[in-house]
């Protein structure tokens, strides 16, 4: 194997793919990156792999000799990032599983192991394909993933469930305490998921990356997603990311949205969340809690918080108010994740009670709904 | 080293159980036992000494008793009394010095070196408490009197209940040396077992091995073990203990492979936990499981709540989740145990609570 290709490149996908090595890898070869030149393509591909997930990615070189050799991931990506920015040669040596860096600054050599022991990242050949706008994707992501538990031990409420409906594909995401829903609606994923039925539950930590890579994805081309009954791989032109699924039923997630309110408040999204960030300023000291006060006499939200021995702050915001005055709790900081995730001018607080759900909408751009329970207050 | 220290390990007897017999007359001469009943999967907290007859004894799944023994009596724990005893058996503790570190309601370390009455016998002090106990509670203690808090616990056991007995300084080395091995406090069935299959039987036995050797066979246990075969223990009797965690833990006579046998368990020491807890007044937010297996290797893995501990059901489900996410399946299992640590004082009378999502299943917290 001999290539040549600049820094950038090989830096770049370097990291990205060494995002799915372990730090603590079950065996030796999982610690390192697959490197494969191929001379015919003029391409080079990396892969990283810790058995759950797994990214490739690829990129344009100048190849004089094909081959594939597994390097340590972190030690060659710490070199390569302080490389000067330039032309660098890669080759292996012909007797032993050893790369060499040559370039202006010197030349490094760093032993791997033969590519024979590197596994295959799992393959989804039989199941079931989709196809989806690389925004559709981003908004969906940007709208659930925030909602995920972060306990590994709640397991399926650690990843976000993606479903088809008849014209959109749903996002879906809860701790426990909340729940953030997002329909996505995009020519081409209605064009190819017709019929297509997929009830998917996705761990956090792959959509994270997945999201990662959508930002820098600069092609128009769609995304393609295919899945069977234990795994997802996202095809993102030349990069492919792939998961285990989480197995398990994900709570019927439908049937905890109210759809009756006795209670609404419509306002400036951004008001809302300058206020609360303050509020929070004070809440984090103590306990999280905000407390709003829906008062309907004077169209106003008022909102407070009581930081024991510390302080307390309270603020008042104008509001389309109906129904009758209502004062209701919630940690701030599920307030903030979800106004920081609604995409529109204005959103809408919908809510019964002080203990029962409360939903929070945007009033115009994609469809999304969060829920959030409230705090109760004892006394 | 200077003059030895006059330490007393006071264990009431049959605490619980005593008290329950001292209030109910009709329970006096009965097998009882307290704690959660059999059919709440509940464990014993305390079993009378005519209940200990059949083989009964604390920490066992309730089920099981009432299987050793048709007519026991299961008795709900009444907290508010045992405390109320406890705290008579602490004043008199405190007349004769301010060195008390309480290890439960009813046990406590002494340290009488010196003493607010000036008495130079440590025996004549454990007499003087034990006396005094029963004349305000009618209850019976047995005491344990040596110069190190590890002697003076296995000598309150020596001659219970309503024991005395003194492991004199001289006396000490010996004893340790011709201990069974099994009595020694710290020493479960299980190690006992692994230190017999070495040919360790007695304290003399114990005493033939190198401290490197204990450490790589038992880990950090292996040096406390070292230095207690030489009837050493230098831990001081610290009045200010401030408890960290309540906790309960289990070992099994036969090692564990079976999850359903595992469940039962840790569902016998769940409810252990969620008894000491009510009865020390305290909760707290985060949950340890920890799992010894055959081979000594120890795991422990903690899930932290917003919401406290409270309730039995949520403590099993969570230290079961831990289990089953956590669980190294090729081994076997010698020891199960939970503790609540993050601990917050007072009765469990949370101001905010953060209302959960009914989620169908298990997921729900």
């Amino acid at each position: 194997m001999k290539f040549s290709c600049t820094q950038i490149d090989l830096n770049a996908h370097l990291s990205l793919v060494s995002r799915a090595v372990s730090s603590r890898p079950s065996k030796p070869v999982l610690g390192n990156v697959l490197i494969e030149a191929e001379p015919s393509l003029q391409q080079v591909t990396l892969i990283g792999f810790d058995e759950t997930l797994g990214i490739q990615t690829a990129f344009p070189a100048e190849v004089e000799r094909g081959g594939k050799l597994t390097v340590p991931a972190k030690l060659l990506g710490d070199i390569v990032s302080r490389l000067p920015n330039e032309t660098i040669e890669v080759s292996e040596s012909e007797s032993e599983p050893v790369v060499t860096l040559d370039c202006s600054s010197g030349q490094y050599r760093v032993r791997g192991i033969e590519a024979d022991d590197y596994p295959n990242l799992p393959l989804v050949e039989a199941g079931e394909a989709a196809s989806l706008s690389a925004e559709a994707l981003l908004e969906g992501l940007r709208g659930s993933l925030f909602a995920t538990s972060g306990d590994e031990t709640k397991q399926v409420l650690t990843g976000v469930h993606l479903a088809t409906n008849t014209d959109s594909l749903e996002f879906a995401a809860t701790d426990g305490h909340r729940l953030a829903v997002v329909q996505t609606v995009d020519a081409d994923s209605r064009a190819a998921s017709n019929r297509l039925d997929m009830r998917v539950t996705i761990p956090a930590k792959a959509l994270r990356e997945l999201e990662r890579m959508l930002q820098m994805y600069q092609e128009t081309e769609p995304v393609t997603l295919r899945f069977d009954d234990t795994q997802v791989v996202f095809e993102l032109g030349q990069q492919r990311i792939t998961t285990r699924l989480l197995e398990g039923q994900y709570p019927d997630y439908q049937r905890l949205i109210p759809h009756q309110f006795t209670r609404q408040l419509t306002l400036d999204r951004k008001q809302l969340l300058s206020s609360l960030e303050r509020i929070a300023v004070m809440a984090d000291q103590r306990n999280n809690i905000v407390k709003l006060t829906l008062i309907s006499g004077d169209q106003s939200l008022a909102l407070s918080v009581e930081a024991q021995e510390v302080g307390s702050g309270r603020e008042r915001l104008p509001a389309q108010v109906t129904g009758e005055d209502l004062e209701i709790a919630f940690n701030v900081r599920y307030l903030l994740d979800g106004l920081k995730a609604l995409p529109s001018t204005e959103v809408q607080l919908q809510c019964n009670t002080a203990t029962s759900p409360s939903i929070l909408t945007p009033l115009s751009g994609s469809k999304m709904t969060y829920l959030v329970m409230p705090v109760q207050i004892r006394s | 080293m200077a003059t030895p220290r006059k330490i007393i390990h006071i264990d009431m007897d049959a605490f619980y159980a005593a008290v329950e017999q001292r209030d109910h007359p009709p329970y006096r001469g009965q097998p009882i036992v307290v704690g959660g009943r059999p059919e709440q999967r509940g464990a014993v907290a305390a079993a009378s000494y005519e209940a200990r007859q059949y083989g009964i004894h604390s920490a066992m799944p309730a089920r099981i008793a009432a299987q050793r023994c048709p007519q026991l009596i299961f008795v709900k724990p009444r907290f508010d009394a045992y405390r109320a005893v406890s705290q008579q058996i602490r004043a008199i503790f405190r007349r004769y010095t301010d060195l008390v570190e309480p290890l439960s309601l009813d046990e406590a370390y002494l340290d009488v070196t010196e003493n607010k009455l000036g008495l130079a016998s440590a025996t004549a002090i454990a007499r003087q408490i034990k006396q005094e106990i029963f004349d305000q509670t009618q209850l019976t203690a047995s005491a344990g009197v040596s110069i190190n808090k590890f002697l003076a616990k296995i000598a309150s056991d020596l001659d219970k209940p309503n024991g005395l007995h003194l492991i004199a300084p001289t006396q000490a080395k010996a004893f340790v040396e011709g201990l069974p091995i099994q009595k020694f406090h710290g020493i479960g069935p299980a190690t006992a077992r692994k230190m017999a299959a070495l040919g360790i039987h007695t304290g003399a036995d114990l005493k033939q091995w190198p401290e490197a050797e204990l450490t790589q066979r038992f880990g950090k246990a292996g040096r406390f073990y070292y230095l207690v075969a030489r009837a050493q223990d230098d831990r001081l009797v610290n009045p200010n203990r401030i408890r960290k965690s309540v906790g309960a833990e289990q070992s099994f006579a036969e090692d564990l492979r079976d999850l359903t046998q595992m469940r039962e368990q840790l569902s016998a020491i769940a409810q252990t936990v969620k008894d000491r807890l009510d009865h020390h007044q305290r909760y707290g937010h985060t949950l340890t499981l920890k799992v010894k297996y055959a081979s000594y290797q120890q795991m422990t893995r903690s899930c932290t709540l917003a919401e406290p501990f409270g309730d039995r059901a949520l403590i099993y489900n969570t230290a079961e989740r831990l289990l089953l996410l956590h669980l190294d399946r090729q081994q076997a299992v010698r020891l199960l145990g939970i503790s609540i640590s993050n601990l917050a004082q007072g009765a469990q009378r949370v101001e905010h609570l953060q209302l959960a999502l009914p989620l169908s299943d298990r997921n729900s917290p």
